[in-house]
């Protein structure tokens, strides 16, 4: 075994963007959940990073599908998923959902920031100011009573959000999950190990920035915040990492077809990105750190440490387990994409979405219009087009067969056999110029007359001394070979060309097998397919 | 179920007078854009940039593109080219039979197929992704192990073939009438014909290979570079949903030859097995080849359980 795992071996096709587009939506659905902890469920701790969650989902949310436009063939193409959308396909229902929840997100953050919108439209007087005002719509008033719109808002908005992010995200799940061509994806615990891992992503990046950038700031850092997030971090990541091994354990317990070709990828091709580093390194040692940190009552700088790496082992975590999903399940020959450079870029995504470069993307810009989806009158179907098949010719018709395979070298055989000519019916090897034939072909029982009309050279004679001509050999065959003439007849043994409902070429039997010696010969292949990894 | 509609016989479709003032909308955004980029290209250049998916396009419209495409094909290829869009036929359902007791692994179909639609040949430019496309993968399988993919190979090179102890399983296309591949697609670039034949607009596919990723026979292939089709290998007689060149950027996959098929002629991998082990035909008609072998043989449908429907059968000859 080679570890061909058909199909998937033929070419890594979706490759580290498709890695990065359910990577950065994870973050965008996990630091909304976060934000939603506190506008909903009241968890005051994290009030501090109530609103720079929102912001950064929002942030993640305008880089989530430029993955997906930069892995196109046909970037130019990208808008056809508006004009065509088909409402069966996971991508497409992507963008309607990714759609909506960015429409939710901002208006979510246009109420939750409101107030900084005024007064900065108040104290500040140029563009800063003039933008700022028409954010706010020209609407600069605010009082208690506004304030309380706004928090009501919000609080609902965020309410509503936590199962559009679940959404958002199990449907990136469902991405992979509805690929029943691909075992590994192909359960209905993608979607749950999806959003969960979203969510532990999403509080990760969010300590992780949070504390850089107080450390850079030289801010203070609110610790029952970071501790809070600390121990949801842990508890999240419970779940999430059990769910990813009960999956994997799940399958090699039941021991199908699909867990050899698994079994193989993990403990080979996929042992350092998945056993060593989705689990061992990514895994176990930050759900020591964040326990530690839980458990025992640590110095505020040994902590916030101790959470900062975690954090960053977590992020590293849920990316391994999206590219070991993505690309180590295709199967591909040797993980030649270098894990340290994939998580380099990763970051720099982050790094560069956390400082708030705004990128604009197609999918979010336009809207939809449902009736464009929906399927037209069928047309009338077409007419007058040429008739259907002939039907085969009767059994014992003469068959349209290609010319008997005689070489001029020996037929017309009256040319040398006459009819007063007796035959030696002696079994022998033959000399010149037949020497070439040696009968195979139930040399037992048989020799050259019984085939070939002594009177007659030019005819060969059936069993009952009904002459033939060599055209109609296949009845000669078909006295012995009952069950393969009768295929042949009907086209399923032996080729046919032509039209296939119309007039065809029949091949006789003696075209494919010599007649004396009738076993197929072995022939010489053609090239073998490049292999991808001899391409690269 | 959805409908499947055929692009070739779909006249003017009646739209509603808000999806035409939007598609023009769009239409006319992209043909300015197009025209500034070109900076006054050919107006060929231009319509193949504001090229509207196929199965939108009213019956002039069809004509005009079929000819634009002759006219590219032709200058770039330096060949007389015809790319025809002949329609489904009435009652016929094509389907395949591939005879597993006769193949003997000799790939000849694979370079016939390779010749017959003008896939990429190997020496083109030399990017990473560049190899050549070949729609059909012939599999060596052990004869103990039976129909085992897991343990098959497709790179297997003997002198001669068949291989002791083996035998060979070819796979291509197998026109599912349950299509992961179609299902997928975001944006409808392939459907199923009304014969059964599932085709890709080569010029809406935005190449995002969900479809390939969802094909459980893996019988799609992508362009990662522009395709190698050296002049004098090219095959002009296309087909609009076929054999036609493609391009850089998007997915190809057999279509039963439906250039040739269409036209009531064998597709170009039966005429050439060297043992006849493949068979074509319309499902429907019950004097022909398949309907023979569906009652005659025992065949199997490859990954069963995934309920693709094939309309590509593999069969016990003896």
């Amino acid at each position: 075994m080679e570890g061909f795992v058909f199909p998937n071996e033929a070419h890594v096709v979706w490759s580290v963007m498709i890695v990065l587009y359910p990577y950065i939506t994870g973050l965008v659905a996990g630091a909304f959940v976060i934000s939603s902890l506190y506008h909903v469920f009241q968890v005051t701790q994290i009030r501090p990073i109530a609103r720079f969650s929102l912001a950064a989902a929002f942030v993640f949310l305008l880089f989530a599908t430029m993955p997906l436009l930069i892995h196109l063939g046909r970037p130019d193409r990208a808008l056809n998923i508006m004009i065509t959308s088909n409402l069966t396909s996971a991508m497409a229902g992507f963008g309607y959902i990714y759609s909506s929840y960015l429409a939710l997100v901002v208006i979510e953050i246009w109420f939750a920031f409101r107030e900084d919108f005024i007064q900065r439209a108040k104290s500040s007087s140029g563009l800063v100011g003039s933008i700022c005002r028409i954010i706010l719509l020209g609407d600069l008033y605010s009082d208690d009573r506004t304030r309380e719109v706004d928090h009501k808002m919000v609080r609902f908005l965020a309410g509503l959000g936590i199962p559009m992010a679940c959404l958002l995200h199990g449907y990136v799940g469902f991405l992979f999950g509805s690929v029943k061509a691909n075992p590994w994806w192909s359960t209905p615990l993608m979607f749950v190990i999806f959003i969960f891992s979203a969510i532990v992503s999403g509080i990760a990046v969010l300590i992780f920035h949070y504390m850089s950038i107080a450390w850079l700031n030289g801010w203070k850092i609110d610790q029952d915040c970071v501790r809070v997030l600390g121990r949801l971090l842990w508890g999240f990541l419970i779940v999430a990492v059990a769910l990813e091994f009960l999956e994997v354990l799940s399958l090699a317990y039941q021991q199908t077809e699909e867990w050899e070709i698994l079994n193989h990828l993990i403990m080979k091709k996929l042992f350092w990105t998945y056993v060593v580093g989705q689990y061992l390194i990514f895994s176990l040692v930050p759900l020591l750190l964040l326990g530690v940190n839980a458990l025992f009552a640590l110095e505020d700088r040994f902590s916030n440490a101790l959470l900062w790496v975690a954090s960053l082992m977590v992020l590293v975590q849920v990316l391994l387990m999206r590219w070991n999903v993505v690309i180590g399940s295709r199967g591909m020959r040797e993980a030649r994409m270098n894990t340290v450079h994939l998580t380099g870029l990763a970051l720099l995504v982050l790094a560069g979405s956390a400082t708030g470069s705004f990128a604009a993307e197609p999918a979010a810009i336009y809207g939809r219009d449902p009736a464009h989806s929906s399927p037209a009158p069928l047309p009338p179907p077409e007419r007058g087009l040429p008739p259907n098949p002939a039907p085969n010719p009767k059994p014992d018709e003469h068959y349209p067969v290609a010319p008997p395979p005689l070489s001029e070298e020996f037929f017309p055989c009256t040319g040398c056999h006459n009819a007063k000519q007796k035959a030696n019916p002696e079994r022998r090897k033959l000399g010149p110029p037949h020497d070439a034939i040696v009968l195979k072909h139930d040399e037992q029982n048989r020799w050259c007359l019984d085939c070939h009309d002594e009177k007659n050279r030019d005819k060969l004679h059936l069993a009952n001394g009904t002459l033939i001509g060599f055209d109609e050999s296949y009845r000669l065959c078909g006295q012995c070979h009952g069950p393969t003439y009768r295929d042949w007849k009907l086209g399923i043994h032996g080729k046919r060309t032509g039209m296939w409902n119309g007039k065809k070429e029949y091949l006789l039997c003696a075209h494919c097998h010599y007649p004396h010696s009738p076993g197929f010969k072995p022939l010489q292949p053609e090239k073998a397919p490049a292999r991808p990894e001899d391409v690269r | 179920m959805k409908k499947q509609e055929d692009m070739s016989s779909s006249p003017a479709r009646r739209r509603s007078a808000r999806s035409i003032h939007r598609r023009d909308f769009l239409r006319g955004a992209a043909s300015l854009l197009a025209l500034v980029a070109s900076g006054g290209c050919g107006s060929d250049r231009l319509a193949a940039i504001t090229q509207r998916h196929l199965k939108q396009l009213t019956r002039p419209e069809l004509k005009e593109t079929l000819e634009r495409l002759e006219r590219q094909y032709e200058a770039k290829y330096g060949v007389k080219f015809s790319v025809h869009s002949t329609p489904p036929r009435e009652e016929t359902l094509y389907a395949y039979a591939l005879d597993l007791s006769r193949c003997v692994g000799c790939r000849r179909c694979v370079k016939a197929c390779v010749k017959e639609n003008n896939s990429s040949r190997e020496g083109g430019q030399t990017s990473a992704h560049n190899m050549p496309i070949e729609w059909i993968r012939v599999l060596e399988m052990a004869k103990d192990r039976g129909v085992d993919v897991t343990h098959s190979t497709a790179y297997y090179e003997p002198a001669k073939v068949p291989r002791e102890g083996h035998f060979y399983m070819p796979v291509q296309c197998h026109q599912c009438e349950n299509p992961s591949c179609v299902k997928v697609c975001p944006v409808e670039a392939t459907w199923k014909e009304r014969d059964g034949i599932v085709v890709i607009d080569y010029d809406w596919c935005i190449g995002c290979r969900y479809c390939m990723v969802a094909c459980p026979y893996g019988a799609r292939r992508f362009n990662w570079a522009e395709p190698h089709l050296p002049k004098d290998q090219v095959n002009p007689h296309t087909h609009l949903l076929g054999n036609r060149p493609r391009y850089r950027g998007i997915v190809e996959k057999c279509t039963f030859c439906i250039q040739r098929v269409r036209n009531g002629r064998y597709p170009a991998c039966v005429e050439i097995c060297p043992v006849g082990a493949r068979k074509f035909g319309n499902r429907l008609d019950p004097e022909g080849e398949i309907r023979q072998i569906l009652e005659r043989k025992r065949i199997f449908v490859f990954k069963e359980e995934i309920n693709t429907l094939p309309k590509f059968y593999y069969f016990y000859g003896i």
